[in-house]
């Protein structure tokens, strides 16, 4: 590969990041391959010793996205660049996904589950009351029971609406479990 | 070479070859390519990264009729790190060898501890 097909191929897949950052990263490649030339080298040999530039732009974006995470200020910042420093790393093979993935969206389907159960008398409720209205529109020896029903279907709501605040609290709980899990995993492969 | 092994070692190997002086990128990589087999290039974003994080400071040198080159210098706080991961990969090393070591006085199929059953089935 030629000298500016190379950097120009790097030039490419850095476009993401900031402007003065990636002059700076092709300053470097070009210093490398004026020095190499210098020695006498030719810019195939330079190239094929350097790597293909995909693997040069993906170590380059890995280290970004982990100077980002200590730079990062608030907790959903952090996690975001936590997150996308480990989409980096995994890119590079240095994370395995496995580790946080699997135990991850297995805990994330539980808390689906659960949020259905809680919800559900909520529905069940609704339609209690539904049909309790209809009922009361009929005749009057029925009013008690139907009224009766009413009470009943709201109920139902009201205890959906506790077993929701109790899964807020849940949720909100396992959302801060797994950041301290994802950043004690990301402290022990990125440092 | 594992990923896993090289990802923390190339950083303890960059410190090291700047402790012996400063250097510019590529001689320091020149360096480290002749004793270990890596991509060369994924050693600047490394650089870059140790920079920011205070472990170097860089300044522009003029070289004999050329173009300028950045040269890499280790800071106190770079020299910390390398002392540091220095003596974590020492006791690393050691410890490996113990294990290794361990294996080759005794039948590979045995338990440790079988070496003399192993020495009288040896040819």
């Amino acid at each position: 590969m030629t000298r500016t097909d190379f950097l120009a191929a790097l030039e490419r897949l850095l476009s993401k990041l900031p402007e003065a950052r990636r002059a700076d990263v092709l300053a470097d490649y070009e210093e490398h391959f004026r020095i190499g030339a210098a020695k006498g080298k030719s810019d195939d040999e330079i190239a094929r010793s350097l790597g293909t530039p995909r693997q040069i732009a993906a170590a380059c974006l890995a280290e970004e996205a982990v100077s980002r995470v200590s730079q990062a200020e608030g907790t959903g910042a952090r996690m975001r660049s936590l997150v996308r420093a480990m989409v980096a790393l995994v890119g590079l093979g240095f994370f395995n996904a496995v580790f946080v993935a699997g135990p991850f969206f297995g805990l994330v389907g539980v808390l689906i589950g659960l949020w259905a159960a809680a919800l559900s008398p909520a529905l069940a409720g609704l339609a209690v009351v539904a049909e309790a209205a209809r009922e009361l529109q009929g005749a009057l020896v029925s009013t008690l029971y139907g009224w009766g029903h009413v009470f009943l279907g709201l109920g139902l709501v009201a205890l959906a609406g506790l077993l929701a605040l109790g899964m807020i609290v849940a949720t909100r709980w396992f959302a801060m479990v797994t950041a301290r899990y994802v950043k004690l995993n990301f402290e022990i492969i990125a440092k | 070479m594992n990923v896993q092994f090289k990802k923390g070692v190339l950083e303890l190997c960059v410190l090291a070859v700047a402790e012996r002086g400063d250097c510019y990128g590529y001689e320091l990589v020149e360096r480290i390519s002749q004793s270990i087999d890596i991509a060369e290039g994924t050693i600047y974003p490394l650089l870059r990264r140790l920079h920011e994080d205070g472990c170097f400071e860089t300044y522009l040198k003029e070289s004999g009729g050329g173009a300028p080159r950045k040269y890499y210098r280790l800071t106190p706080q770079g020299r910390e790190v390398l002392r540091t991961m220095r003596a974590e990969w020492t006791r690393f090393v050691a410890g490996v060898s113990t294990i290794l070591s361990e294996g080759t006085h005794h039948d590979p199929n045995g338990l440790p501890g079988r070496a003399g059953a192993a020495a009288e089935q040896a040819p």
